[in-house]
């Protein structure tokens, strides 16, 4: 796709434009990306966003064994392998790391990385539960960031601000929602390669520039007659989908399925709605991103995000699930023990589960099952 | 006429009379766990290996979780509203429900309440923790052994189905998952604490005031979810009582642990390991008659450090550990074997004094208050600073930092709390991963080589600080 | 004064007979099945070798996963311990000790008199260990011997998973099957377990002269790439297995001295 083609041009010396925009002033922000961070909030200060979303490679996963136990989600430990060897240039060039601390091995990140590196971390607290005390909470936590991002960039996040930033990500998600949704069309125009490749370069890219990018795409989309090859129809769903940990898209693929719709708490930008400007701002980033965010496993009780689940299964036309998760993500392992029943019982759907810990010599046994799950939903 | 559980109960302290009153119940019981005369010879030399029982007070402490078990198992057929909460817990909420309705409710921490009996007593914990690692905690995935053990329980059929789960998620992010888990498979509700453990590294014991709000407003709602679910009101009385009997104990606790830090230490890790639960796992009996028990041993112990006598040689290194094994009383006893005085456990000392007058006023923000102060709800750094002040006032010789590995909080602390202590403290410090309840794995002979390997470090380091105490 | 020191190791068991400073002779033998055994044969090859009986000897001191199984000894002393002491009788500059044996790796702090002031170690898990390469040499058809030198020579490394034994073994099966160079593989396997071994060390930090003992330290690939990763220069005494032993010797010297100024 040329949208991809180009993006992948973008991405490549996107580090050369953030050292430019760097010289001339300009702030950097990283942030871990369980998507409870508003990057409204970092462009209404005039920083530059960027998501720590890289994964996949099991040499940077080992160099965390220095640092913590290995009893930790793999993304989470490959997060502390970057960011103290140096080997994300990304991790070098932000300014400040937010991290919202959403479960035990967010924290752990924070923690290790506070204490082993120079990185100035700003961790705020993602509550469980979804009511008006944890919202309350998490708003507080909003406003400490907002703080925090005036006092680095000298900028005041005053209302029209917030409102344009707003609109800029309004843009990116309900460009990413269209193009999405046009997977649920018998004809899948798009491969969830392609998507996902799309949806991790908007943590990296220039916004502006990263909505041009769908726009095209989308363009080309409802122009091009052709489409991915028909195939048994699948959900994704996980704990973290990481750029460079493609091998479960790539493996689905090579044995005909069609990855129609994916769900992940981390490393999918999540895009179902738009923020609706209406009372005070820092209250309806709030309410967006915490309360009306489907939420991730370690949310109690997880029967929202299993309706949602569900709804996408029908919506999509799945004919089966599969659940990819890292190693260690407790939340979402106890939850793969029971949610096939609920699954089975309220769509009649399978499910499979993959879990990886980012080795090299899973593939193996990840494309036995893989395959076989396929063959299996094909009849 | 002596029947054959006899033996093992006067060995854990119950008198004629209670043995008389109790028969009918303990036989319902030992029935249920499958515990016959065979089991019974075992869980009596295993107690009589692993307890000093020549001690009055250790074999209350015993007869005390024992009479807990009792109470759990039969708790559904007689009638009780159950409840059950889990490790670590908040002080208070789990004793205030039972103050609310003494005899209408049983309230307590199965898994706890199964490790020191099915597991120190009478050596029987495997089956349960594999019932729990075959119904949705399997094992290799780092999945803690208490949630297995209660997960085990349940699927066995041993502890009762409970009316209502305090998932107290306000520290780790799988017991209330778990707690989601038994929900799908048997309907229970769950009241939900929710936490929020957002402190900066460095940030102890500083914290954010919106913390203590949060942790209150919490605790007020699940009240309000238990008025609802059991049809109990926990009245300021009722909390009042629980504080109460919560202080009564911990006050033996401290006084427990200052004799142990005598030297020679005066008895083993195990005997104190007993009567640290308590109020971690029981709100019934164990509690009310735990504290009496604690007292006893207290007594029993001065008269040892009056007359010097200990397990371990004068002058052994002192050590510093979070908190004791407590299922297989074997990983304590290699410690002291190799000759280290375990003489303290973060969790049995003292609350730290509050560092200036707490403006917060209902109860639940106080109790919030106390346990930021105590660490486990407040920070991975707030572990390793308190190991850091403890391990100074107590001026012990060395840390052994052992963690527990399934639980995520805990074990994320591995390396970090380690190098924190050793730079703060010029301590040694030994990075241990271990488990508290579940030994398989991690068993003393596996962790020998480590802790005998540190304790010769330590002895080579008094040795040369011509430090012979 | 002759003492002996007695290795049991869960692969190899070590006896080392010292005259005073001096070690006479030495003998090696698989473990096997009954550690009992094992401990029985080793001292009688030492002493065979030695030309003396167990009556000459004046104190023994045991080391290693075994060391509670061996009777004649007088005190068993753990692995860490008699490294420390061991490698100290020859190279007294040394501060860190890296040891990979058989079924268990550890790196070892030392200050200037040889005592143990940090150590980590790793025998809960085949990789990152002896084992590893023995299953890899399995798998590949290759001596044990010439995996190291063999090693030194693939330009071009593969990745190899270094988390589980099992798989990695799977793994190399395939490679190999895709054409990939015996070298290549070899220095993937060999860069696999230093990492291991170094990343576990990395929390107590390398401080030199450091010291490659074990087993494995008579490979010149791990050797090689342990001083890569860690920038020093690596030393390698004369008989690197033996080491605990030989420390377990030196430590029966003053255990002797000690009880017998008790029994004066």
């Amino acid at each position: 796709m040329e949208a991809v083609d180009k993006l992948s041009e973008h991405l490549k010396t996107r580090m050369a434009d953030l050292v430019k925009a760097k010289s001339e002033g300009n702030k950097i922000i990283g942030y871990t990306p369980g998507g409870y961070l508003p990057e409204e909030l970092v462009f209404a200060s005039g920083a530059i966003p960027i998501g720590l979303i890289r994964g996949g490679d099991h040499s940077i996963v080992e160099l965390a064994g220095a640092y913590i136990c290995h009893w930790m989600d793999t993304f989470f430990r490959a997060q502390i392998g970057y960011g103290v060897s140096g080997q994300d240039p990304y991790y070098g060039i932000i300014d400040f790391l937010i991290i919202p601390i959403t479960d035990c091995h967010v924290e752990a990140l924070s923690n290790v990385l506070d204490y082993n590196t120079n990185l100035q971390i700003l961790p705020f607290g993602v509550p469980h539960m979804k009511e008006k005390s944890t919202l309350s909470y998490y708003l507080h936590g909003l406003k400490r960031v907002k703080a925090k991002l005036e006092e680095l960039t000298g900028v005041e996040i005053n209302e029209p601000r917030l409102r344009e930033a707003i609109h800029l990500c309004n843009r990116e998600r309900q460009l990413l929602r269209e193009i999405s949704l046009l997977r649920k069309s018998e004809q899948v125009p798009i491969s969830s390669l392609d998507f996902v490749t799309l949806n991790h370069g908007s943590f990296l890219a220039d916004k502006e520039f990263m909505i041009k990018i769908l726009e095209l795409a989308r363009d080309e989309l409802r122009e091009q007659a052709a489409s991915v090859q028909k195939g048994p129809r699948i959900l994704l769903t996980g704990s973290t989908l990481a750029m460079g940990d493609s091998k479960v898209l790539d493996i689905v693929e090579e044995f005909g399925g069609v990855i129609v719709i994916e769900e992940f708490a981390e490393g999918i930008r999540p895009y179902w709605k738009n923020i609706n400007l209406n009372g005070e701002l820092m209250e309806t980033l709030a309410n967006f991103y915490f309360m009306e965010r489907v939420p991730p496993a370690w949310f109690r009780p997880g029967r929202e995000r299993h309706n949602f689940l569900i709804k996408l299964a029908k919506e999509f036309n799945v004919a089966g699930v599969i659940w990819y998760q890292l190693m260690y993500r407790e939340s979402y392992k106890i939850e793969s023990y029971y949610f096939p029943s609920i699954l089975k019982r309220e769509t009649g759907l399978p499910m499979l589960t993959v879990e990886s810990d980012y080795d090299p010599s899973e593939t193996g046994q990840i494309r036995t099952r893989i395959e076989t799950f396929i063959e299996t939903i094909r009849r | 006429m002596t029947v054959y559980y006899d033996d093992l109960f006067r060995l854990c302290g119950f008198e004629d009379d209670e043995m008389g009153k109790e028969r009918l119940r303990v036989e319902k019981v030992l029935t249920k766990l499958e515990l016959g005369p065979a089991e019974m010879r075992t869980a009596r030399d295993w107690v009589r290996q692993n307890h000093d029982v020549s001690l009055v007070g250790v074999r209350k402490l015993l007869g005390a979780w024992l009479k807990e078990l009792i109470d759990l198992v039969l708790a559904k057929d007689e009638g009780k509203k159950v409840v059950y909460f889990s490790f670590p817990s908040i002080q208070g909420p789990g004793m205030a429900i039972k103050a609310a309705d003494p005899e209408g409710i049983y309230c307590a921490c199965p898994d706890m309440v199964l490790c020191h009996t099915m597991g120190q007593i009478f050596n029987k914990l495997i089956p349960i923790l594999e019932a729990g690692e075959e119904n949705g905690l399997p094992p290799g995935h780092g999945l803690c052994s208490l949630q297995q053990i209660r997960v085990g329980g349940l699927a066995k059929g041993i502890i009762p189905m409970p009316d209502l789960i305090i998932g107290q998620s306000y520290y780790c992010d799988y017991g209330a998952k778990v707690d989601e888990l038994l929900h799908e498979k048997y309907g229970h509700p769950v009241a939900y604490v929710d936490g929020c453990k957002d402190s900066k590294w460095g940030e102890y014991p500083a914290y954010l005031p919106e913390r203590i709000k949060f942790l209150g407003e919490q605790l007020n709602k699940f009240f309000d979810k238990v008025n609802e679910t059991l049809e109990v009101e926990v009245t300021s009385d009722a909390w009042g009582k629980a504080m109460a009997a919560s202080r009564l104990l911990f006050s033996g606790l401290g006084r427990l642990t200052q004799l142990m830090t005598a030297d020679p230490m005066p008895v083993s890790g195990v005997e104190t390991a007993l009567a640290l639960n308590l109020s971690a796992a029981s709100t019934g009996r164990a509690m009310v008659e735990g504290p009496e028990a604690v007292s006893i041993l207290c007594e029993e112990v001065e008269k040892r450090v009056e007359s010097g006598i200990g397990i371990i040689k004068k002058g052994a290194p002192r050590i510093l550990t979070l908190f004791p094994a407590i299922s297989d009383a074997s990983l304590i006893h290699m410690m002291e074997e190799v000759g280290l005085a375990v003489s303290a456990t973060l969790l049995s000392v003292p609350l730290p004094k509050a560092s200036q007058r707490i403006p917060y006023a209902t109860p639940t923000e106080v109790r919030a208050e106390a346990e930021m102060r105590a660490g486990l709800y407040h920070s991975s750094f707030a572990i390793a600073k308190r190991f850091e002040d403890v391990a100074k006032t107590l001026k012990v010789d060395g840390v052994i930092w052992g963690y527990q590995h399934s639980c995520r909080p805990n074990a994320a602390g591995s390396h970090t709390i380690k190098k924190w202590v050793e730079e703060n403290t010029g301590l040694p410090t030994l990075s241990l991963e271990m488990d508290f309840f579940d030994s398989r794995y991690y068993s003393a002979g596996a962790l020998r080589t480590r802790v005998e390997a540190f304790a010769d470090m330590l002895r080579a380091r008094q040795a040369s600080a011509g430090d012979r105490r | 004064m002759i003492t002996a020191g007695i290795d049991i190791g869960a692969a190899t068991s070590k006896a080392v007979i010292l005259n005073n400073d001096t070690p006479l002779c030495f003998s090696i033998i698989p473990t096997g099945s009954s550690v009992v055994k094992a401990a029985a044969i080793v001292i009688k090859k030492a002493l065979l070798k030695a030309g003396l009986s167990m009556n000459d000897l004046d104190y023994v001191v045991s080391t290693g996963y075994g060391r509670k199984s061996v009777s004649y000894a007088k005190k068993a002393m753990t692995e860490i311990i008699c490294h420390a002491s061991g490698v100290n009788l020859s190279m007294r500059q040394a501060r860190t000790i890296i040891d990979i044996g058989g079924q268990d790796s550890k790196v070892i702090r030392l200050d200037k008199d040889a005592n143990v002031i940090n150590f980590v170690m790793n025998d809960k898990c085949a990789a990152g260990t002896g084992r590893f390469l023995e299953v890899m040499a399995g798998a590949l058809g290759v001596e044990i011997s010439q995996m190291g030198p063999l090693s030194l020579l693939g330009k071009h490394p593969c990745q190899v998973s270094s988390t589980c034994t099992v798989f990695a073994e799977s793994e190399m099966i395939s490679l190999r099957a895709e054409r990939k160079k015996l070298e290549d593989l070899l220095a993937g396997i060999h860069r696999a377990l230093s990492r291991r071994v170094v990343i576990m060390g990395k929390s107590l930090g390398f401080e030199k002269d450091v010291v490659f003992t074990g087993g494995v330290a008579k490979n010149v690939g791990i050797k090689k790439i342990l001083e890569e990763e860690i920038g020093l220069e690596i030393l390698v005494p004369e008989e690197p297995q033996i080491i605990g032993a030989l420390g377990a010797a030196i430590l029966a010297k003053t255990e002797y001295c000690n009880s017998s100024r008790l029994n004066k």
